[in-house]
């Protein structure tokens, strides 16, 4: 079923396709001193924030989803939190953009034309260049057995929309920050609260 | 007397004046002598003689009135005469004897006959035995006399009849064993008799009898043998001592004969009555019990008819399905009785495990045969239970048989015969008796036992055979008892190759089932059944006494129904997923308080709130809509319209929102006529087709409708070319819950009702909706619409 969408949303998304967008603005405030020893994302978000200077060195996040105003609301988002986003919009896409730029995250859905999610990071995985890329599922399918196999997949994350994209910022930074020290498995086995569902539908 | 007598007479003649001469006088005492020596015997005729001699010598020969004979001639006349006398005497004497000995043979004949014709009259043993005691005593010269016969066992003697003793002589005698060094027991033993003249004779024979304090008397005991067996012995007893001569002894002999003869033909006679009126008990029995299949009645009447001449009592008990005894029915000669031995019953429940009785009968399916209760049987019984002791005491109990009820191998009850000390104990052919009509009884019992079943089984198959539920027994051995049609179908086997065979060999998937039967609840299983479909099988198993009953639901179709049912949740649940992902995400990024926005970006968020917004209602009306026209409360209108102008108008929507690479176009005859429906309703219709159209075509392509009059009909077709629908899904696609892709994986989003919706509008407006598709050459969706009148 398709439902109407306002011409001018659609060309605001058709402009974030397959692009980079910067942040409109200046790099986000930060919370500094004893506040950001408070929490781990703060003190993550400290990292990435700390990271954040011209070149390489920002975080670059691949968002690969068929929903426009999925991509558009990460797009956002991440920009405003000084990450370079890349994004497809669809399976296809998404593993040519992923081989040719190497994201340091790869935020994928699972249900995309042409390619789903799946095999989309069966093949990141069977590849040498795109081995490590690590993957954060965003998707809407909420069964454990889904989760199970994102598990399986060796994925870092399996966020459930609907979700909250002002905090999806810090989840990839501190994906990103723990993947740069080399805590890869440690990660993947801690599937902390932001990263993973805490309830889901059984089948 | 008569030696002296007839003498004396002829003497009296020498008184008269002329007195005989001695020739005549000589004469007629040879006459008084042969008189004397017939009526006196030879000891009186030599009497006699002498007497005669010596009056013929003094009265009648000259010189009369002297002794000494006058002359040698008279010598030799006297001489003469006495020789003659002697001769005479002898010759009467011995023809008195011979007549004596022969009248006395007659009357011993006739008393033995006498005894014969008494004999031959009696019917029972006891009458026999009278018979001999009473005529044979008599016969016997004997004061009294009695019988003992050997027991059953032939260790014992019993004394079974007696005549003519005093009060009080035989007690302690009835019955002695035959080994006991008695007169009687030696006469069976050794099947010799015993004369004994006189009692201290007996002592010295018998010391152990010494000290009867009786008179000395002649006793003889003679054994009572028939075809060479002793059966007992006769015993007379005399009243002084008695010289036992042959002829006796002979007496004695020929009497113990024939009371043998007469007591072993009554006995025969009783045997054999015994036997046919066993033979009548039985037959009457075997007829009653084939009268019926109402084998409770059927045994309530036998025990009636064993009462009284089979049993005082007699009572049988069955064995219920759970092991416990229960009294069918008792029967006694006094209803009082009868209704008073039920009260006891019921105060007195048999103990399954009791150690004898019925419970033990039914348990080790063997008789029990008790020919003579005793006092100890009776207290071991009762198990120390004082009153129930008491009880049976007063029931007096003689002898008892309890019969086991016994049908292929199965313990259905007992039969119990008792009988009290009014009637004879029970014999082994009691015993046999019994167990032949417990045969009977059981096999009748059995008999209808089956038939029930077969009945009951027999409702039982036609209620199966209609159901839809498959029932399958298996016996313990896991072979094929039973299986009713339903479950052949859904195991989509043949009934009549089953049953019989083992389960797990004849039908293909049936270890599956037998796994799934450990669960308490049914269990849901995958089964690849013969025809090598899979099904879904719900399958529960019930163990009972004979095997397994097993039942088989195909749920197959529910299962189908329950995926789609599920598969719509998750789709549901992923379709209103992302829209609210969408409405929620842009909220929370409007609000953050952290950042400045530019108003591009605010503007694209709220419409993406306005968007998405609309887009989760339409999917909420959606399912709201299937939830009305599966409730069929969804009113549908019947206006007239112009089907062109409707079909213009969807194209125009869908055309403000289409993706890139696709055209929409119209194609319809000009003059188009109305048609008659609801227009909204169409109007969602065309919607649908069309947004599936574009759906469907990922790589993009013409999108075309066609409007068309066919017969009583406007026909609008949606042509697309994309991805197409293979053959077999043509009819599921208007199924509920169906998709076409349901792995979700193509992008392609859908809750799965736009057809199932389409599909029930368009009939509600009396019209028709199908599809002509192949797979990757696109499709058609026809939907047709009566005209209006």
């Amino acid at each position: 079923m398709g439902f109407r969408r306002h011409p001018d949303l659609e060309r605001a998304f058709q402009a974030c396709n397959s692009s980079v967008v910067r942040p409109p603005t200046a790099p986000p405030r930060i919370e500094a001193g004893s506040a950001a020893r408070r929490s781990k994302l703060l003190i993550l978000q400290a990292e990435s924030a700390n990271a954040e200077a011209p070149g390489p060195s920002r975080v670059r996040v691949l968002v690969a989803d068929d929903e426009p105003p999925i991509r558009l609301l990460c797009e956002v988002n991440l920009a405003l939190a000084g990450m370079d986003v890349l994004t497809a919009a669809d399976g296809q896409e998404a593993l040519e953009v992923a081989r040719a730029e190497i994201p340091d995250v790869l935020l994928l859905d699972l249900m995309m034309p042409r390619l789903d999610g799946w095999t989309v990071a069966e093949e990141l995985a069977g590849e040498e260049a795109t081995r490590a890329i690590p993957i954060v599922f965003l998707t809407a399918r909420a069964t454990t057995a889904d989760r199970r196999r994102a598990e399986e997949l060796g994925a870092f994350g399996y966020i459930l929309k609907p979700f909250d994209p002002v905090g999806l910022a810090p989840l990839v930074a501190e994906v990103v920050a723990r993947c740069g020290r080399g805590e890869l498995e440690e990660l993947r086995r801690a599937r902390p609260a932001g990263l993973w569902p805490v309830e889901l539908e059984e089948r | 007397m008569a030696a002296i007598l007839a003498p004396a007479l002829v003497c009296s003649l020498a008184l008269f004046p002329s007195r005989p001469s001695a020739q005549l006088a000589g004469f007629l005492f040879l006459f008084a002598v042969a008189l004397a020596a017939y009526l006196g015997g030879f000891p009186a005729g030599l009497l006699a003689t002498a007497l005669s001699t010596v009056g013929l010598d003094v009265l009648f020969t000259p010189p009369r009135d002297e002794f000494v004979p006058d002359s040698s001639d008279q010598v030799a006349g006297v001489l003469l005469f006495f020789v003659v006398g002697v001769l005479i005497s002898q010759l009467f004497g011995h023809r008195r004897t011979v007549q004596r000995q022969a009248e006395a043979a007659t009357a011993r004949a006739n008393r033995l006959q006498a005894v014969t014709a008494r004999l031959a009259g009696a019917l029972t043993p006891q009458q026999v035995l009278d018979a001999i005691v009473t005529q044979g005593v008599e016969a016997a010269e004997a004061r009294a006399g009695a019988i003992g016969l050997l027991s059953a066992d032939g260790e014992n003697v019993e004394i079974v009849a007696a005549r003519g003793y005093e009060h009080g002589t035989l007690a302690g005698w009835e019955s002695f064993p035959l080994a006991a060094d008695t007169p009687m027991g030696a006469a069976i033993r050794d099947q010799e008799p015993f004369f004994f003249s006189t009692t201290a004779e007996r002592m010295q024979r018998f010391p152990a009898l010494v000290g009867l304090p009786e008179r000395s008397h002649g006793l003889a005991i003679l054994p009572l043998v028939v075809e060479g067996k002793a059966i007992g012995a006769i015993a007379f007893t005399f009243n002084e001592e008695v010289q036992f001569d042959p002829e006796r002894r002979a007496l004695k002999t020929t009497l113990a004969q024939q009371a043998a003869q007469a007591l072993d033909r009554v006995r025969l006679y009783q045997a054999e009555r015994a036997l046919r009126q066993r033979m009548t008990f039985l037959a009457d029995a075997s007829e009653l019990l084939g009268t019926t299949l109402d084998y409770e009645t059927t045994l309530t009447q036998l025990t009636r008819l064993a009462v009284p001449e089979m049993a005082t009592w007699c009572t049988v008990d069955m064995v219920g399905p759970d092991g416990s005894i229960r009294r069918l029915a008792l029967a006694h000669e006094d209803p009082e009785q009868a209704a008073w031995a039920e009260r006891l019953a019921e105060e007195y429940p048999p103990d399954p495990d009791a150690p004898m009785g019925v419970p033990n009968v039914i348990r080790t399916m063997t008789a029990e045969f008790v020919p003579e209760i005793t006092d100890e049987l009776l207290v071991e019984a009762a198990q120390g239970d004082e009153r129930l002791i008491e009880i049976v005491h007063e029931l007096g109990l003689r002898s008892a048989i309890t019969v086991p009820l016994v049908a292929r191998g199965r313990s259905l009850g007992a039969l119990s015969l008792i009988r009290d000390e009014s009637s004879p104990r029970y014999t082994e052919l009691d015993l046999d008796l019994a167990s032949e009509l417990a045969r009977r009884a059981a096999s009748a019992v059995d008999n209808a036992i089956l038939y029930r079943e077969a009945e009951r089984r027999g409702d039982a198959a036609r209620a199966l055979a209609h159901v839809d539920d498959g029932v399958v027994l298996l016996a313990e051995d896991g072979n094929v008892v039973s299986i009713n049609p339903a479950a052949a179908r859904i195991l989509s086997v043949d009934v009549s190759a089953l049953v019989g065979s083992q389960a797990l060999e004849a039908i293909p998937g049936w270890s599956a089932v037998e796994n799934a039967r450990s669960a308490r609840a049914p269990v849901t299983v995958p089964l690849v059944v013969a025809d090598g479909s899979e099904r879904w099988v719900s399958v529960s198993g019930v163990e009972f006494a004979d095997g397994v009953v097993y039942a088989l639901r195909d749920v197959s179709e529910e299962r189908l129904l329950e995926r789609a049912r599920s598969d719509f949740v998750a789709t549901a649940s992923h379709e209103l997923r992302t829209p609210l992902a969408a409405v929620l995400g842009a909220v929370k990024t409007l609000r953050r308080a952290d950042v400045n926005l530019d108003p591009q970006q605010r503007e694209a968020l709220m419409h993406m709130i306005d968007t998405e917004a609309e887009r989760l209602s339409g999917i909420v009306s959606q399912i709201l809509l299937a939830g009305q026209l599966d409730a069929g409360r969804l009113v549908t209108a019947d206006e007239r319209f112009d089907p062109v102008e409707l079909t213009r108008s969807v194209v125009g929507s869908a055309e403000l929102h289409l993706p890139n690479g696709i055209e929409l176009r119209v194609q319809a005859d000009t003059d188009m006529p109305q048609v008659a429906g609801d227009p909204n309703q169409l109007r969602q219709v065309l919607s649908n087709l069309l947004d599936n159209a574009i759906k469907y075509s990922p790589q993009g392509g013409d999108v075309e409708l066609r409007l068309n009059r066919n017969g009583q009909f406007v026909s609008i077709e949606v042509v697309d070319c994309g991805l197409g629908i293979p053959q077999d899904e043509h009819e599921r696609i208007f199924e509920k819950f169906y998709r076409l892709d349901p792995a979700l994986t193509r992008g392609v989003n859908g809750t799965g009702l736009g057809l199932y919706i389409s599909k029930e509008l368009v009939e509600r407006m009396r019209g028709r909706i199908s599809v002509r598709s192949e797979p990757g050459r696109g499709s058609t969706f026809v939907v047709e619409v009566p005209l209006a009148v």
